[in-house]
């Protein structure tokens, strides 16, 4: 981390060697000093994410229920306990560096080094299991809305749309090429022919997902004397919206964390054809997933930097003369704990 | 001319430096170096520079301005052949943004914090360097990927042309302006890293100041740029997070579309701008939060400094020592609480900004006690008139203007009329060069004899003083009349509109008067750089000042002083009756029978 | 402040035990916090309370972190010094934001009005279940180009 300079805490009469003589105004080394101050400035920045988070949430009109957004409770508050369980060890650390234990001093060292790396391994998970749901942020726009209004029914239909453009030219693709490989007879091509095969009753399976959509016509007409044949996208009625957002992404039910599943809960289509990628109604889910992603990933951020650290520590012999340096990681780390400590009831109870 | 009475045990000179400051290799002394001194003179270099690129953006807006769609001297023709050398609207968005933030994220901070900081501090303390002398090394380059990325940002489509503050959502959404793409990016990732920079800075000197002051260098006898100084540092600690945080989120609603700062429902261009549900006045309130802290930052350093130059030579101690520090303490402290003053017009809860107004009224107090504390030093004294009290005497008269006129624009009903008119960059700029600048280079000429050893010329400094002074107050004075009369800022061509039209031969003068004041530097620039070369060499304390960096030889050497220092009274003792000498340093030890004693 | 008395955590002295203590605590109290996750709590308490209380815990907690694992409680005066301006300005600047865009729902406009989320369709999506399932099974009557 920092160069922690040897503790000085000379007084005015001692007199050092090399070195010039100080009247230090706080009782504690230097090193002590830039990381609690440093530890200030990380309370501001926090506290401006957090604070926005607050002043976002408490303002908006609707909040996305934990499970609408599949955030697990449980997995935070292992998580909690991950962090906790490594405040305790890193503590345990510096006392048997104090105490003079290196090698026991290095056993809880790696034991918060691996916590940590639990602690994000966990992260991780939830992370994927958010991006499985397609709840992310991006860039022109997620693929979450707001209402299940006029403008969600034009951005579903629109989608529809282009899966099944691309599904036809996709189709017409293999075939020609299918095609052109019947007359090859080498072992390559009858590889390649084989993976066609397999693309194409990809192809059609979902087609027939898209024809179980049940809302598509055929359309004939003429143009310039001939006959067309297309598949539209029926307009559904806006009353029908909900419904559709439902199948998509359906709500959780109301009574949350009971065994009791009365019916078993639809899990969308979004996540049983994840290629579908529909839009998807979660009121007020775009802040839900912009302040998620940036509190938690600054968090993250935070915890590798102090894993990293550790590991630069590591491989050191943690003597006393470490100590100081072993308690300004400590301290970094204890408050990488207190962000999640507010993190976690903040961001998975609330 | 020098005092060289010393206290204290001599020590080795060479033996207390780190394996880095003892290489003699090119690289670690000069480039990559530890030494708080040659970090300090690395960050006066590159802020002057900065300074001059600034400044040619200021002369390419007062051009426009002065000659709407003339042909700009050298930028037309190069960057427009097409047009006949007339620059477009989007060019001039860039000039004002770039100018904005070159001085005030390139020039002012770094130069007061970076370069007067980090060679004063240890300097003036009794430290033989900073606390942490990498740290402080990585402070100074991290400043480069900055320069880089706001050097790039003006070459992308568009350039930066968000203005200095960056406001969403025409920041926020990329197809908004041909300044809102990829080069608004990197204007904010440069944010981030004069962020980080300053960050690592202030930590740096706040653990210093704290901690390695010389025995006998209570916090009371710090002088007060040391306080200036110290209290901007804590400043800048506690308010940049919020702006990084703020910078982040913004970069994160460009990169990744998140919504923070972009409201339901907002097409740009026809296009749907993406997530909504955030609120733009987010950003307004965290940006301020620490951009009006920045305007301290980027004052109280230049305060200290000239209380310094004029107790100095006044030759009296100065006026209300113990207030002037709580003045300070208290700017910096109300300051945190005024930021909303920035947005009266943005549509703000009127509640709050009623709080706001009656907060930043309160902040006439400690500066007025300061004025007052400045003027009460200066009364009666037997003043010498050098180039540095000069530009002392020029920051006072100016701050009391730009303080002055400040006072209209803490008023809601008044700031409602007088917001995003030229009232405001004379209020702005009054402080900012009259003030700040001002304050610098009287800095420069008296710190110079011990940053280069030798003297700058006089006559010449005189000579720029006047003309800088002159020209300044015709370039920025004549502006608050624009503004009473509603000339409204960042406008390429505001003569467009009708009732504006009478104001192009005043807006003519003024562009005159920039271009003299430009030029006004010349003499400053030749007298800087010969005089590092040719000026008379100056001993240790060739102003016959009291504190402390003025025991150092000049310029001092790897680990500041020869001896050990040891302070024995207040920084300020300047012509105390009953003594022979008319001022005694704070390292001179006290006669046995000392007379009474100040802290 | 200018002591230099050298009073930061006496060494050799073992905080062992109460630091195992602490855990303890710090362990339970998440647990407690926890609990608001589960049927019984979520149906009978005010979610205000449970919020205060979830926040008072995180407060204890904290405290907890403070004071024994990064040492504050054996440290002297200086600890106020650095982090009481902190917390103040934390609480300013939440406080600042308040009024603005914690209250910004107070005077919505009508544009904005259009595009934000309701809450009563969030209900709305939960109450078509029924109707979802019948888009499922193709059960569902589509009306074609119903109102547009």
């Amino acid at each position: 981390m920092n160069a922690s300079p040897p503790a000085e805490t000379s007084t005015a009469e001692a007199h050092h060697h090399g070195g010039f003589q100080y009247q230090p105004g706080l009782p504690i080394p230097r090193g002590k000093v830039c990381l609690w101050l440093f530890l200030s400035t990380e309370i501001m920045f926090f506290a401006a994410l957090i604070g926005s988070y607050i002043v976002l949430r408490f303002g908006a009109p609707v909040w996305p229920r934990q499970h609408d957004v599949h955030l697990s409770e449980p997995l935070g508050a292992l998580n909690t306990f991950v962090l906790i369980c490594s405040s305790v060890t890193i503590v345990f650390a510096l006392e048997s560096i104090r105490g003079s234990y290196p090698r026991r001093a290095k056993a809880w060292l790696l034991a918060t080094l691996l916590l940590g790396t639990v602690f994000l391994g966990v992260k991780g998970y939830e992370y994927k299991e958010k991006f499985a749901h397609h709840l992310y942020p991006s860039q022109p726009r997620s693929l979450i809305y707001e209402r299940p209004d006029v403008y969600y029914r034009t951005a579903v239909k629109q989608r529809l749309l282009e899966i099944d453009q691309e599904l036809s030219s996709e189709e017409s693709e293999l075939l020609r090429e299918k095609k052109e490989l019947a007359e090859e007879d080498s072992p390559q091509a009858l590889d390649r022919l084989g993976t066609i095969e397999l693309a194409l009753d990809r192809n059609a399976h979902r087609q027939q997902v898209l024809k179980d959509f049940h809302f598509k016509t055929k359309l004939i007409e003429e143009r310039d004397g001939e006959v067309v044949e297309r598949w539209v996208w029926a307009d559904l009625p806006v009353s029908q919206m909900p419904a559709f957002a439902y199948n998509v992404m359906p709500p959780a039910p109301v009574h949350h964390g009971s065994d009791d599943h009365e019916e078993e809960h639809f899990a969308g289509w979004n996540v049983l054809e994840p290629w579908l990628e529909l839009p998807m109604v979660i009121p007020g889910g775009n802040m839900w997933v912009s302040t998620y992603f940036l509190l938690t990933g600054f968090h993250a951020i935070h915890v590798l930097v102090g894993l990293i650290a550790f590991a630069l520590v590591l491989p050191l012999r943690l003597t006393v003369a470490r100590a100081g340096l072993v308690e300004n990681l400590g301290l970094y780390w204890h408050f990488v704990d207190l962000v999640w400590i507010f993190l976690f009831p903040l961001l998975y109870l609330f | 001319m020098s005092s060289t009475v010393h206290s204290g045990h001599a020590l080795p000179a060479d033996s207390r430096r780190g394996l880095f400051g003892r290489a003699i290799d090119f690289l670690g002394t000069y480039v990559f170096s530890v030494d708080h001194k040659v970090i300090g003179i690395q960050f006066l270099f590159s802020t002057l520079l900065w300074f001059f690129v600034g400044g040619l953006l200021a002369m390419a807006i007062r051009w426009q301005l002065a000659w709407p769609w003339a042909e700009m001297p050298l930028v037309g023709p190069l960057l427009f052949p097409h047009t006949g050398g007339q620059i477009s609207p989007e060019f001039y968005t860039v000039l004002f943004t770039m100018h904005g933030t070159v001085m005030v994220f390139l020039v002012i901070i770094p130069i007061l914090a970076g370069a007067f900081g980090n060679y004063l501090i240890p300097l003036m303390i009794g430290a033989e360097d900073m606390a942490f002398p990498t740290l402080n090394m990585l402070s100074y380059w991290f400043m480069w990927p900055a320069f880089i990325a706001f050097t790039a940002s003006m070459f992308f489509a568009g350039g930066p042309a968000t203005g200095w503050t960056s406001y969403p959502p025409l920041s926020s959404v990329s197809n908004a302006a041909p300044g809102s793409g990829f080069a608004q990016t990197l204007w904010l990732l440069g944010l981030t890293f004069v962020g980080i920079s300053s960050m690592l800075g202030s930590v740096n000197y706040m653990t210093t100041i704290l901690q390695m002051r010389a025995p006998g260098m209570t916090m009371f006898r710090l002088p007060l740029t040391i306080w200036g100084m110290f209290i901007t540092a804590i400043l800048q600690a506690f308010a940049l997070p919020v702006l990084t945080a703020a910078g982040f989120m913004q970069l994160s609603d460009r990169l990744i579309g998140t919504g923070f700062f972009i409201p339901e429902g907002l097409t740009v261009n026809g296009v749907s701008a993406g997530a909504g549900g955030g609120q733009p006045l987010l950003w307004q309130h965290l940006f301020w939060f620490y951009s009006h802290p920045a305007v301290y930052i980027m004052l109280l350093p230049a305060m200290g400094m000239v209380s310094d130059i004029m107790a100095c030579f006044a030759r009296k101690p100065i006026f209300g020592y113990k207030p002037m520090i709580f003045a300070i303490g208290g700017i910096a402290a109300l300051g945190f609480i005024v930021w909303g003053h920035h947005m009266f017009v943005s549509g703000m809860n009127p509640m709050l900004g009623t709080t706001f107004m009656l907060s930043t009224i309160m902040i006439a107090l400690p500066s007025a006690i300061k004025t007052f504390n400045w003027l009460g030093t200066l009364w009666g004294g037997r003043i010498h008139f050098t180039t540095p009290m000069l530009y002392s005497i020029g920051f006072l008269s100016m701050f009391i203007i730009g303080g002055l006129s400040g006072i209209f624009m803490a008023v809601t009903p008044v700031d409602r009329y007088i917001h995003d008119t030229y009232f405001i960059v004379a209020h702005f700029h009054y402080i900012l060069f009259g003030g700040t600048a001002f304050a610098v280079f009287g800095g420069i000429y008296y710190w110079f004899p011990k940053m280069f050893g030798r003297m700058m010329n006089d006559f010449w400094g005189k000579v720029h003083f006047f003309l800088t002074f002159v020209f300044f107050n015709g370039t920025f004075f004549t502006m608050h009349i624009l503004g009473a009369g509603g000339f409204p800022r960042r406008l390429a061509d505001p003569y467009h509109y009708e009732i504006f039209a009478h104001m192009l031969p005043l807006n003519q003068l003024m562009t005159i008067c920039a271009f003299g004041m430009f030029l006004a530097q010349i003499p400053f620039v030749l007298n800087f750089f010969l005089s590092i070369f040719l000026g008379p060499r100056a001993g240790r304390n060739p102003w016959h000042a009291t504190t402390l960096e003025w025991s150092a030889p000049s310029p001092p050497g790897h680990g500041n002083y020869d001896f050990q220092p040891i302070i024995y009274r207040g920084p300020y003792e300047y012509s105390v009756p009953g003594r022979e000498q008319d001022f005694y340093p704070q390292w001179i030890a006290p006669k046995p029978v000392a007379p009474k004693e100040s802290t | 402040m200018e002591s230099s008395s050298d009073q930061t955590v006496e060494k050799g002295h073992d905080h062992s035990n109460l630091f195992f203590v602490v855990f303890l605590a710090l362990c339970l109290l998440t647990l407690g916090s926890f609990l608001t996750y589960f049927e019984f709590w979520n149906t009978r308490v005010p979610t205000a309370s449970s919020r205060l209380f979830m926040m008072a815990i995180a407060v204890v907690k904290a405290s907890l972190v403070i004071l024994f694992f990064m040492h504050l409680h054996w440290e002297v005066a200086w600890k106020y010094v650095l982090t009481i301006p902190s917390l103040l300005m934390a609480t300013i600047l939440l406080l600042g934001l308040v009024p603005d865009i914690g209250y910004r729902m107070l005077d919505y406009s009508t544009e904005r009005e259009r595009f934000a989320a309701h809450p009563q369709e969030a209900e709305e999506i939960r109450e078509a279940a029924p109707e979802a399932a019948l888009m499922r099974e193709g059960k569902l009557n589509i009306e074609e180009n119903s109102d547009s």
